[in-house]
């Protein structure tokens, strides 16, 4: 009665011990084990994606922009692009990163932006490098469903790539701001602001998944003069859009007592060692503010004073102050 | 019975301080001190009766028992003694009440608005030209005058107390309240926000100072003044980072740039007996872990934390605010 399973048992500890299935990436798996395998990442996936919350507006340029400039930066050695193939040894990978602009498109919104966010265990693809930061996993997501009506021109038109200097390639240079209006202007920033920013992306301290990587590995000195090259720059001429300023601009003036929000001006308007908002696109603003409202940016010392005050704001005043930045020339 | 001495000890210290009702500077506290000590006593003299009288009933037999069984003892010491001496209380009460607005109506004219906030008081004297001028956390009294105090709040029910001088009143959002105030001598009581407003509410205490009238002008004269300049290098770096970091945003200091309304008036907080509201001294020390640490201090509390200042840019910073007599 005992000796099936006995036996079994001993069949298992002598496959398991003995090492007898090949692992080797140079070799396929078993059919039925793949099928195994991709039958239970589509059911984990699936679930697992349940509880992941209505994306935003997909079709927004903007935010397709970041998420290519992003997909060129860090995912395209492994996934290929319609411009460039994967390196090489991509191809010899088990399990092959898919061509995301066809076998990519079978996942629905909210299961890519799981496998995005978290990656997947047993395989080359990492999770971000901040499960904080949704908003930025939704701009990968945008991009994802833009990708298969790309051809290699207009892909190379919207990642940017050719284009040298990782910086340059989503927060302009010289002649040109950012590519995005996610991405926050820094051309005549606080020289103090951007060398602690990067810092903090540097020493994980500030939450981003598309600064993070690239500030890693960057030195003090390095960062000094990052910083000082972008606080000495002019900023270019961008089209000031004219949008509901009275409300925001009462907040970013005079405060709104009755929420204990001071003026964001008495602090950002440029005589301190906080950024300057004026000039900075809304949506990167808007973003920002969230984090705050969540609690996210609040554990450095400079965070944690913006914590208590943004806290106090509501979505709809973030987006009304937000515009009024973007509207003022700094 | 040689061990209940500490414990009497212990209640004799209880019941004196500056946050006590058993020691009355005003003449309001005063008068309920009498009805409390007139209430107590005679309520404790009916204890006594009641407890003879058991004791008595309880006993052997005796002519008292035998009168106490009949009819008319229950009369008279079941009804008639307790409706009159309740009335009696009753009616007292009701003069010391009355008292107290009927006092409201021949104020001698001062009066001072003080709007609870969470959790620090914003205070509002009325010079003579009729100038208004803002302090905050302390309340500064002449004495022999009657003081109206107009208690508002902004956000929650607060509730107004200082046992030395009167009773409790709360502060209302969207009403105005009035309390009269006269303090006999000089001294110094320490008020409590009496009404559970959220979550630093036991934080939430100031000083009143009752002081004779010639000083009290004097330093209502100082207070309307606008801020002193900072007369020594620490203090004069220490207005720079005031400057720089934003401070204004939230405090006013009348003189300065700073003009933020959201949080206490800083113009002469030098000259406060205490910081943060009654729970830190007024020196430099304390200003620099307020600044540095004050969600530590008083948790849940408006304002953010400034971790961000090395001990230089804090020790300067509160130089500057120590000099702001």
């Amino acid at each position: 009665m005992l000796a099936g399973p006995l036996a079994l048992l001993l069949v298992g500890v002598i496959v398991a011990v003995g090492g007898f299935y090949n692992v080797a990436a140079s070799d396929r798996h078993w059919p039925v084990v793949t099928w195994a395998i991709e039958f239970g990442v589509q059911r984990a996936v699936s679930t697992h994606s349940l509880g992941v919350e209505d994306p935003p507006d997909l079709g927004d340029r903007d935010r397709q922009a970041l998420g290519a400039r992003h997909f060129e930066l860090q995912c395209v050695s492994c996934h290929g692009s319609p411009a460039a193939p994967p390196m090489e040894l991509a191809r010899h990978m088990l399990p092959v990163p898919p061509d995301l602009a066809t076998k990519g498109q079978r996942w629905s919104d909210e299961e890519l932006f799981w496998i995005v966010q978290h990656g997947l265990k047993f395989t080359a693809m990492p999770a971000w490098s901040t499960q904080e930061r949704g908003d930025e996993v939704w701009s990968m997501v945008a991009f994802l469903r833009r990708l298969p009506s790309l051809d290699a021109e207009a892909y190379r038109t919207l990642s940017g790539s050719g284009e040298g200097g990782s910086c340059a390639r989503c927060h302009g240079a010289e002649n040109t701001g950012p590519v995005s209006r996610f991405i926050p202007m820094l051309h005549g920033q606080s020289e103090a602001y951007l060398v602690r920013a990067l810092q903090e992306y540097r020493d994980g301290k500030r939450m981003s998944g598309m600064m993070q990587p690239e500030a890693h590995g960057l030195s003090d000195p390095d960062i000094v003069r990052l910083a000082g090259f972008y606080a000495g720059l002019r900023l270019p001429a961008t089209t000031v859009r004219a949008s509901e300023q009275s409300a925001g601009e009462k907040i970013a003036t005079a405060g709104i007592p009755e929420q204990n929000v001071p003026a964001c001006l008495a602090c950002h308007g440029g005589s301190t060692g906080y950024p300057i908002l004026a000039g900075q696109p809304a949506p990167y603003l808007e973003s920002q503010l969230a984090l705050w409202r969540r609690g996210v940016r609040g554990n450095t010392a400079h965070g944690a004073i913006m914590a208590a005050i943004g806290s106090r704001l509501t979505a709809k005043q973030a987006r009304a102050v937000a515009q009024y930045f973007e509207s003022v020339q700094p | 019975m040689k061990h209940l001495s500490p414990f009497l000890l212990l209640v004799l210290f209880g019941c004196g301080g500056e946050q006590s009702a058993l020691s009355p500077l005003g003449v309001e506290a005063g008068e309920i001190g009498l009805l409390f000590a007139v209430v107590t006593g005679i309520c404790i003299a009916v204890l006594v009766l009641v407890t003879v009288l058991t004791l008595v009933a309880a006993g052997p037999s005796g002519r008292l028992r035998d009168a106490l069984r009949r009819e008319r003892a229950i009369l008279i010491g079941g009804l008639i003694f307790p409706a009159v001496v309740l009335t009696g209380f009753l009616v007292y009460g009701l003069v010391v009440l009355q008292a107290g607005s009927a006092r409201a109506a021949r104020s001698d004219g001062l009066e001072i608005a003080i709007t609870g906030k969470q959790w620090w008081w914003r205070v509002f004297y009325t010079d003579a030209e009729g100038r208004r001028i803002e302090s905050a956390n302390e309340l500064r009294l002449p004495v022999g005058q009657r003081v109206t105090l107009l208690l508002a709040s902004d956000d929650v029910i607060h509730s107004f107390w200082v046992p030395r001088f009167g009773g409790k009143l709360d502060m209302i959002p969207g009403r105005t309240l009035r309390l009269t105030l006269e303090a006999k001598e000089p001294g110094i009581g320490r008020g409590q926000c009496a009404e559970y407003c959220g979550g630093a509410h036991a934080f939430m205490s100031f000083y009143a100072i009752a002081m004779p009238q010639a000083e009290f002008d004097a330093w209502l004269a100082a207070e309307a003044k606008p801020a002193l300049e900072p007369d020594d290098e620490a203090a004069q770096r220490g207005k720079a980072v005031f400057g720089s970091s934003g401070c204004g945003a939230c405090h006013a200091v009348r003189g300065t740039e700073a003009a933020g309304k959201i949080g206490p008036d800083l113009t002469h907080v030098g000259g406060r007996m205490s910081l943060a509201t009654a729970t830190l001294p007024n020196d430099a020390a304390s200003f620099a872990r307020w600044i540095r640490d004050s969600q530590h201090i008083k948790p849940e509390n408006l304002m953010p934390p400034f971790g961000q200042l090395n001990d230089v840019e804090l020790a300067d910073l509160a130089r500057y605010l120590e000099a702001l007599q």
